[in-house]
């Protein structure tokens, strides 16, 4: 729960650095002078606080209860994972303040100062080899789909960071090949962080709340194995045509065409369990974010398909604006949704409180879903004609800044959509935390109300769960 | 699925594109080795490898800071990748007065005595791996152009320097009214306080810095034909 706030908050203060990023890429001369608020700062301190701030916290918070409800066990060392948390946070907040203070490191999703990443490693040791114990140590039993992805995601996770970090920071090479491994912690923190994080959440709740099977296990097989194999070797594309091996941005952009077919493996599956159950869809919460999130899981996949074939469309991504587009797809679209989608779902267990309001509920999913396609379909596409622009050496080069300008405008509108719906959101999580939430019997349901409700009429009850003696 | 097969499965999986697309050529790319000259092609003998100066790492110190890596690329792809080496200025020249076509793709020794090679994320802005010789040429001309309006009144001391010209734009992008449409953030808290009729104020060293780095980026000089591969066609020869 801890989790969940803070990164909600943090996703607030990313969201208000992302929108002065753009809004200066739009008018420069936005708080100009100010040198905590360059453009540049700025831009890198919104995907630090996006990346490590929110995403990461709300993936440790929801592989924690994942993993815990799936072996059946209760956290055994909640104490030290909250500390961890804490430290988290104070890790993030020290590095944030310092790339807008100016000693960013310059490597991209990498802003914090070299010294922060060793800190940001060891806590993250003490929030999730608890979870990997309580794993090995299980009872006997089937392992879930859902498990496979989320302690993919807990090997992955480290595995990549560390990598970077002793390469880049420690050992130092060729400042080429140091790019080059940027550009692949950055694709591999997408597609084997946060993607199977995703996923992990996807195929626990879509048969938990239909009620029904996983669609396809080999489906699902393969959507795992193709990830495991196909992903760590994508990223390098971003390096095309760098005096780097020749092989290495080419076997990037193979890689990235590939990941069309996990995404879409996992996509379809978990799709179809969600529609066996259509009436359920329309109701409940959590499923209709999770569902959006799938969705954007299926476009993220097509649009990697498209954006990086070597032939025609990778000169044209590698440096336009669809790699923010996707960056955003990724982690907004496709993880931050079903991140919602589990919050709605985990909140009320933990905190035994019914969400408040169905409108809150409803104005954050319609606009932050506004907002994030907005952005990221403005991005990708725009993006595409902006790189069209760059490869047109025949024109002068400020027509093709001229092509990503509107588009960069229509971002900076949708973005405040997204902001706006999260405020709503965040308020929301933080009187649930403070546990002022609905103490109901009855989950809060997107339905009309005169649906006949299996739960009997409205009423409060004592929370205390079943076992315990009713007063009088 | 069983606890071992999944273990060496992740193990394997991750671990073979881990080993041979990150850590080996990591290590095996760690050493620069100078480029020989083929004397029947290059009609010379030794070998390449150039030097780079300027404040270097400082420079690039600030230019990592200040995120200008966000929107300014610093790497001209071979035609098999893109259309950077047509476009004007961006690979070298052209028509050089002096050295006819300069132009080139990035090379492996652009990057020396940086850290981190500034690739960059987008290009909201030009590339920058020639900037220094780009604004070599524009200083020129305008030197030329002043003096021709100036006549006898023209003195040496009145001569633009490229340096003055990058710290024009770094402290305001849009000052040259041909550049009106720049989105560039200006970087104003990276010069002193402007005095009295001062358009561009004293810079303070980081500034000196961050112009003595992309001053260096001249990188169209010429190289070995074994590492051309974009070498100019036989009849502009």
């Amino acid at each position: 729960m801890f989790f969940f706030t803070s990164g909600a908050v943090w996703l607030a203060l990313s969201l208000i650095l992302g929108i002065i990023a753009v809004a200066k890429m739009v008018s420069p001369e936005l708080l100009d002078g100010c040198p905590m608020l360059t453009q540049g700062r700025v831009f890198a301190a919104h995907i630090s606080t996006l990346v490590y701030g929110w995403g990461c916290q709300a993936a440790f918070g929801v592989l924690i209860w994942l993993v815990a409800r799936l072996t059946r066990q209760e956290n055994r060392a909640s104490g030290i994972v909250l500390a961890a948390g804490h430290a988290w946070n104070l890790v993030v907040a020290v590095g944030t303040i310092a790339i807008l203070a100016g000693y960013g490191t310059g490597v991209p999703w990498m802003e914090f100062p070299a010294m922060v990443w060793p800190a940001l490693l060891a806590t993250y040791t003490l929030i999730a080899i608890w979870t990997m114990i309580q794993f090995r140590v299980r009872a006997a039993g089937e392992v879930y789909v859902s498990q496979w992805f989320a302690v993919g995601a807990l090997i992955w996770f480290p595995w990549i960071v560390a990598t970077a970090y002793v390469l880049i920071f420690l050992v130092g090479g060729n400042p080429l090949m140091s790019a080059a491994v940027a550009a692949w912690f950055r694709s591999g923190l997408t597609y084997l962080f946060f993607v199977p994080t995703a996923a992990a959440v996807a195929y626990y709740l879509a048969p938990k709340i239909t009620g029904r099977p996983v669609h396809s296990y080999s489906l699902s097989l393969i959507g795992f194995w193709t990830l495991a194999i196909v992903g760590p070797w994508a990223g390098m594309q971003k390096l095309a045509g760098a005096p780097i091996p020749f092989f290495l941005p080419y076997l990037g952009a193979a890689a990235a065409v590939l990941i069309g077919v996990p995404t879409a493996a996992i996509a379809i599956s978990t799709l179809r369990t969600m529609c066996a159950a259509p009436e359920k869809f329309a109701a409940s919460p959590s499923l209709r974010f999770s569902s959006a999130g799938v969705v954007c899981m299926l476009l993220l996949g097509v649009a990697s398909v498209f954006t990086n074939l070597p032939d025609s469309t990778l000169p044209l991504s590698q440096f336009s604006i669809t790699a923010y587009g996707m960056d955003i797809l990724a982690i907004y679209g496709c993880f931050s949704f079903l991140m919602f989608g589990a919050m709605y779902f985990i909140v009320p267990r933990v905190t035994r409180r019914e969400w408040l309001s169905k409108r809150l509920i409803k104005l954050h999913f319609l606009f932050s879903m506004y907002g994030v396609i907005t952005v990221a379909v403005l991005s990708v596409l725009g993006g595409l004609l902006h790189g069209q622009g760059q490869e047109d050496f025949k024109f002068p080069w400020d027509s093709a800044v001229a092509r990503a300008y509107p588009y960069l405008i229509a971002t900076l509108i949708a973005w405040c959509f997204v902001l706006f719906s999260n405020f709503f959101f965040c308020m929301h999580l933080l009187l649930m935390w403070m546990r002022l939430g609905r103490r109901s019997s009855h989950p809060t349901l997107l339905g009309h109300a005169h649906v006949e409700n299996p739960h009997g009429p409205e009423g409060d009850i004592d929370n205390a769960g079943p076992g315990s003696v009713i007063a009088h | 699925m069983t606890l071992r097969f999944f273990t060496l499965g992740m193990t394997a999986s991750f671990g073979t594109a881990w080993l041979f697309a990150v850590v080996l050529p990591f290590f095996k790319t760690r050493e620069l080795k100078p480029v020989p000259y083929v004397e029947a092609i290059d009609e010379k003998t030794g070998v390449y490898f150039p030097k780079r100066t300027g404040q270097i790492t400082n420079g690039a110190k600030v230019y990592a800071q200040n995120g200008c890596y966000v929107c300014h690329t610093q790497v001209v792809r071979p035609t098999y990748a893109g259309n950077d080496f047509h476009r004007d200025g961006w690979a070298g020249f052209k028509a050089d007065p002096d050295r006819g076509d300069t132009r080139r793709e990035s090379n492996v020794f652009d990057y020396q005595n940086e850290e981190f090679a500034q690739i960059g994320l987008m290009r909201i802005g030009p590339d920058l791996s020639n900037v220094g010789a780009r604004y070599a040429k524009a200083a020129i001309a305008k030197n030329t152009e002043l003096k021709e309006k100036l006549g006898d009144a023209w003195n040496d001391s009145m001569k633009i320097t490229p340096e003055d010209l990058l710290f024009e734009h770094l402290h305001n992008p849009r000052l040259n009214v041909d550049m009106r449409w720049s989105t560039c953030p200006a970087v104003p808290f990276l010069f002193e306080k402007p005095k009295a009729d001062q358009v561009t104020p004293a810079p303070k060293p980081e500034a000196r810095a961050l112009v003595g780095y992309l001053m260096s980026m001249k990188k169209d000089d010429a190289v070995p034909a074994s590492m051309n591969y974009s070498p100019p066609k036989p009849a502009e020869k």
